[in-house]
């Protein structure tokens, strides 16, 4: 009697156990959509070219490239028109990448600088997430009511559902109910649609939660995820229907349960309980014997082996209750080893080896690697661990900072290649600049700009005096300059020619001059547009004459930059791929630590039920030994001598 | 002693938080440590690479997109090969949900180029096709970005090609 107790004790504690583990909400899976959420991948007009190089990446869910490309971006100027809207994007990209902190920051800093009222909203949307996260749900609600004028199209399916989880978490369910019919039906609205179901039965609404998981099971059949969120929703209706006392409810619903899928051994568990609680006990043999088969690594299959045997007591069959305890106890007792191995196992880190395998880093800016549990033999040992909201958080960061150790190591390894780069400027600066710096020496002591002044200068004094020979062509300057001289050496012969030659000379000598002056005019024009084009191939020299000076002065300082630049780079990457390892260290460790506590916690269930088996065992001993002494004494008759 | 018990059992429940909290903290200082030196190795890879002065960069967008699914691109550069792309499905969706490409980067000097881009794909009703186009350009001082854009033709149903370039 007493091991019955104990039995049908552990019974209400697995139940509690299931009905937990059934009506708990599953964040897990509701975070994964809220990062779905965060997209902002409605075409949208791009006007900066950079920033459409960031949609580029985003896009392609390379989150890290486009926060790399928004920081690179923003640093170079290269988006003048649409700052704000990467601004806002970045923030919205650190959120999702687990840096709350500097999100809010920057859209404080949005929202002080007074951005347009569209990003404004989106800006709230994402704050009010942040808050979310952070548990300040009434905070978050007043956000989303009170800030956010309108949703933009993009983010109004995460609006609904960011609204929704608040609502849930802050008890309005029928506020919650409201903003869920409003949201596009989906895998997210499933299962949020399960988690209000949980949370209404929880909270005693026990009708209401009741409807909505039928909403659940009823849906049609979909894709695996779909299918599992229905089979959960058709237990925790059974779970409920156990639990109030419906037990032919339950059990109904409970044989319509599917036997395979994720939840096939909780249903198997269920379908045993409904029955051994009802008036036919037998009905349950089948479910528990067929789970009693499976794995012992199932929390569920664990616990058939002390329901099972109690069914056989139960249907007075002892000798196979007898045999069953045993088997049983060797069971429990190889799992019970089995876990000692294991937890060795994770000690000594060849568990999380084998967990994480080897994955493909090919560059830093993939989207992480999709977890593969074929990899892990512990699979089903930790299958609750795996799906559970903790271990999905570290191991998807873990997986993060394993990429991100690989791109710190991937750029010390680029680092010389940089090194050399920079050498080969160091030299050209060294061979060219010399060079440069006496070119631009050469150059201005060649005086071009005196020259063209002069050059000015002397044309406006032959325009003023009507200097023929100043302005006359090449032909005319040598036809006067000849003129003069034979006038001259008419005038050193006087008297010897006739005077109507010298007559003739000078009046050739006028014609000639009466010929340039007649044209001074278009002469000075001629003159001007040379002096014109003069200047203006002085300006270009100058221009790149100044380029030049500016080069040579602007490359030493950028050279001397670049040069502390990279060695400062030489440390600090060293310093980051120090940091990082430890981070990564320390994550394997929280793992570790998960899956240990998860160790730990069987092997006392396992102790608790080993010792039940006993204890039940010795029940039966006790039993036998007084039923054979009572068929004994029973058999002796009065005066038998035998007997005694 | 039973208030000590109780202190300690306290202390053990949460320094699990505190220990995850503290993990969760210097992981975002990490991440925001190693984008501020991706962001300036890039910036320095690229100084180092390709100066500012004598920088042109080619960028491809796609517009609308409905008689043109980009597959591959060739670029030229004075009559040299000098870059080929291959899209992915991923890419091409970003590039018709109006993403831009940045596809090639190089280094020339001051005076006339000419850029010709030779796009292959698939056009209307699936059919292959294959699109070019010739840029003659002027590189002066600074940064030169050109920006080839695939733009749909609704009168003719075909993709044409447009340049445009901005310092």
């Amino acid at each position: 009697m007493a091991v019955k107790k104990t039995v049908a004790g552990i019974w209400s504690w697995r139940a509690r156990l299931a009905l937990l583990a059934l009506l708990q909400v599953v964040p897990a899976i509701a975070d994964d959509g809220s990062e779905r959420a965060y997209r902002i991948d409605r075409p949208h007009p791009v006007t900066d070219p950079a920033y459409g190089d960031i949609l580029y990446y985003y896009y392609q869910r390379q989150n890290f490239a486009a926060m790399s490309a928004i920081l690179v971006a923003l640093d170079r100027g290269a988006l003048p028109q649409q700052s704000e809207r990467a601004r806002v994007l970045l923030g919205a990209l650190y959120a999702d990448y687990a840096m709350p902190g500097e999100a809010e920051r920057l859209f404080d800093t949005l929202l002080a600088e007074a951005v347009d009222q569209s990003l404004a909203n989106r800006i709230w949307i994402y704050l009010a997430d942040i808050y979310y996260r952070r548990g300040q749900y009434q905070k978050a609600l007043d956000i989303l009511d009170a800030r956010v004028v309108s949703a933009p199209d993009d983010l109004q399916q995460h609006f609904l559902t960011l609204r929704t989880r608040v609502l849930m978490k802050l008890g309005r369910y029928a506020d919650t109910r409201e903003t869920l019919d409003a949201l596009e039906t989906g895998t997210v609205s499933a299962y949020l649609r399960y988690n209000l179901a949980v949370s209404r039965i929880n909270a005693g609404e026990g009708e209401q939660g009741t409807r909505l998981l039928w909403e659940l099971v009823n849906l049609p059949p979909g894709d695996a995820e779909i299918n599992a969120l229905k089979d959960k929703a058709m237990l925790a209706l059974g779970v409920h229907y156990l639990r109030t006392g419906q037990g032919e409810r339950a059990r109904h619903l409970l044989g319509a349960a599917r036997l395979d899928g994720p939840y096939s051994e909780m249903a198997l568990l269920l379908h045993g309980r409904a029955w051994l609680a009802g008036d036919s006990p037998r009905t349950a043999l089948s479910s528990l014997q067929a789970l009693s088969k499976r794995s012992m690594q199932f929390e569920e299959a664990q616990e058939a082996g002390l329901a099972l045997p109690f069914l056989y007591e139960k249907l007075n069959d002892l000798p196979r209750a007898r045999d069953a305890y045993r088997a049983s106890i060797r069971a429990y007792t190889d799992h019970f080893s089995y876990l000692s191995a294991l937890d060795q196992k994770i000690r000594s880190g060849e568990w999380f080896q084998q967990l994480v395998g080897d994955g493909h880093w090919s560059t830093a800016m993939d989207p992480l690697p999709v977890f593969e549990p074929a990899r892990v033999d512990s699979f089903a040992t930790f299958r609750s661990l795996f799906a559970s909201h903790a271990f999905q958080k570290y191991w998807r960061a873990y997986h993060e900072q394993q990429r991100q150790v690989h791109l710190v190591q991937r750029w010390s390894q680029r680092l010389p290649a940089l090194d050399q780069l920079l050498a080969a400027h160091i030299r050209k600066h060294r061979s060219d600049i010399p060079d440069a710096l006496a070119l631009l020496a050469e150059v201005n002591a060649h005086g071009s700009e005196q020259a063209l002044q002069s050059l000015r200068e002397r044309l406006a004094r032959a325009y003023q005096d009507m200097n023929a020979k100043v302005l006359a062509l090449p032909q005319e300057r040598q036809w006067l300059e000849q003129l003069a001289l034979a006038r001259e050496k008419a005038g050193k012969r006087e008297g010897k020619l006739p005077a109507e030659k010298a007559d003739q000379l000078a009046l050739y000598q006028g014609l000639v001059t009466w010929q340039v002056l007649s044209r001074i005019e278009p002469r000075r024009w001629q003159y001007e547009r040379r002096l014109q084009a003069l200047d203006d191939e002085l300006a270009r020299s100058l221009l790149l004459r100044e380029n030049v000076k500016r080069l040579t002065e602007g490359d030493i300082s950028r050279v001397t930059d670049l040069g502390h630049a990279l060695a400062g780079l030489h440390n600090e990457l060293g310093a980051l791929d120090q940091r990082g390892r430890q981070l990564l260290a320390r994550l394997q460790r929280v793992i570790e630590g998960l899956a240990l506590t998860q160790v730990q916690q069987t092997r006392e269930r396992l102790q608790f039920f080993t010792a039940e088996c006993w204890a039940a065992l010795g029940d039966l001993q006790h039993r036998a030994v007084k039923e054979r002494m009572k068929q004994n004494l029973s058999g002796q008759a009065p005066g038998s001598k035998s007997s005694e | 002693m039973k208030r000590n018990l109780l202190s300690a059992c306290l202390m053990l429940l949460l320094a699990g938080p505190m220990m995850a909290a503290s993990l969760d903290e210097d992981m975002a200082t990490y991440r925001k440590d190693l984008l501020e030196i991706n962001k300036r190795l890039l910036l320095m890879e690229e100084e180092l690479l390709f100066p500012a002065d004598t920088q042109v960069t080619v960028f491809v967008g796609l517009d609308v997109g409905r008689f043109f699914t980009p597959d591959s691109i060739t670029i030229k550069l004075d009559g040299e090969t000098v870059d080929s792309y291959l899209y992915t499905e991923k890419e091409v969706k970003a590039l018709k949900a109006g993403a831009i490409q940045k596809v090639h980067t190089a280094n020339v000097k001051d005076g006339e180029h000419e850029l010709t881009v030779f796009v292959t794909g698939l056009g209307p009703n699936g059919r292959p096709y294959r699109r070019a186009g010739t840029l003659n350009f002027d590189k002066g001082s600074g940064r030169l970005f050109i920006q080839l854009t695939l733009k749909d033709d609704t009168a003719s149903q075909q993709a044409l090609l447009e340049f445009r370039q901005w310092q």
